[in-house]
């Protein structure tokens, strides 16, 4: 069982990580910055749940999750705005990321796939799990979460923009 | 036609999770089959630097206001369960409070389910704060720099002067949104 103080180290440990998560899933900053928020009041009411020396970031992400399909996705979906408008950017190419300007491209790019892609590439690619963890923590079998990383870098390769480099390509030995 | 499975195994590849047998084994099936070596080079092509333009998605995180926001979530965090009708915007509520004044808030009932009114929102989160929530708070030393930005964001002329009551202490100062529309916090 798992104290307040604990919980709270956790989030503050991993809010930047969480809302990074949080902005994969909604593709808004201000939705993201909303997801944290209440992923801190829940993983407070709930800290008896958590379990000490397990990991509290995985255990964060899933409350996140869980707020963003149950409530606030629905909510927006109700609202007409469940769907994101593929020629919204999600940062505006060397402005709110002044110093990285290929960062803004790759990340607009990862905006424009469906919202399962992007969640498994940020999962997989980024926050680094196995496809085995990917498919624990999203509750898919590990095939899906195969097909899904296919269908991202077959689409990605065909939204790349000139000058991007591919990463994970391992020497062509062709 | 390339499979799901000649997929996996493609994807697996080239994020180099495969075991020695199989990675052994997917390499000469592409030495001998020019579809699979295309279908290869068409998933190797979106492997993008993931995780270098994501660290630049974390360092635009507003990670200072989260962390106020979670310093204000103090130890009265009532066992209840949020409302599903505001809990989106727990965090996107502009409120006037500080000491004293909290009490006012205190009474104020949650959102009713037809009641989109962002005023009621507000009241409903302030009522999560206690006297506590803000004990640990210096806010002083940013009082003017955070009225400068909330300023300019709302376009409202807002100075430590021109906000200033009578035996309340400044907190906090920022800037939050409720459905789209811009709200500014001052504690």
């Amino acid at each position: 069982m798992a104290s307040r103080d604990e919980i709270r180290a956790g989030l503050s440990a991993n809010l930047a990580r969480l809302w990074r998560y949080g902005l994969a899933l909604s593709a808004a900053r201000d939705v993201a910055e909303d997801l944290v928020q209440a992923t801190a009041l829940r993983a407070l009411e709930r800290a008896e749940q958590f379990q000490s020396g397990t990991r509290i970031d995985r255990w964060l992400f899933a409350i996140l999750r869980s707020i963003w399909l149950n409530e606030i996705r629905a909510r927006r979906i109700r609202q007409g705005q469940g769907f994101v408008d593929p020629d919204q950017v999600l940062f505006s190419d060397g402005t709110e990321i002044e110093t990285n300007i290929f960062a803004g491209q790759v990340l607009n790019a990862v905006h424009r796939l469906p919202e399962a892609q992007r969640e498994t590439v940020l999962l997989v690619y980024v926050e680094g799990l196995s496809y085995a963890e990917a498919a624990e923590f999203l509750g898919t079998p590990i095939g899906t979460i195969m097909s899904r990383l296919a269908a991202a870098r077959s689409a990605l390769g065909r939204l790349r923009a000139p000058g991007m480099s591919a990463q994970g390509t391992i020497n062509d030995r062709r | 036609m390339i499979g799901a499975d000649d997929d996996a195994l493609l994807v697996a590849l080239i994020d180099d999770r495969l075991d020695a047998a199989a990675r052994r084994a997917i390499e000469m099936r592409l030495t001998v089959e020019p579809k699979l070596r295309a279908r290869y080079h068409e998933l190797a092509a979106g492997g993008l630097p993931f995780t270098r333009a994501f660290d630049a998605a974390l360092a635009e995180a507003p990670v200072a206001r989260m962390q106020a926001k979670l310093n204000a979530v103090g130890g009265g965090v009532p066992r209840r369960r949020p409302q599903r009708r505001w809990i989106g915007a727990a965090a996107a509520i502009a409120l006037l409070l500080a000491g004293a004044a909290i009490g006012r808030f205190a009474p104020a009932p949650f959102a009713s389910e037809d009641n989109d009114d962002w005023r009621a929102v507000v009241a409903s989160y302030a009522s999560l704060y206690t006297p506590e929530t803000f004990a640990g708070i210096d806010g002083a030393p940013n009082e003017a720099a955070e009225l400068a930005k909330l300023s300019h964001a709302l376009g409202v002329a807002l100075t430590p002067n021109a906000i200033a009551l009578p035996d309340l202490t400044f907190k906090w100062a920022g800037m939050l949104a409720y459905d789209g529309a811009p709200l500014g916090e001052i504690a």
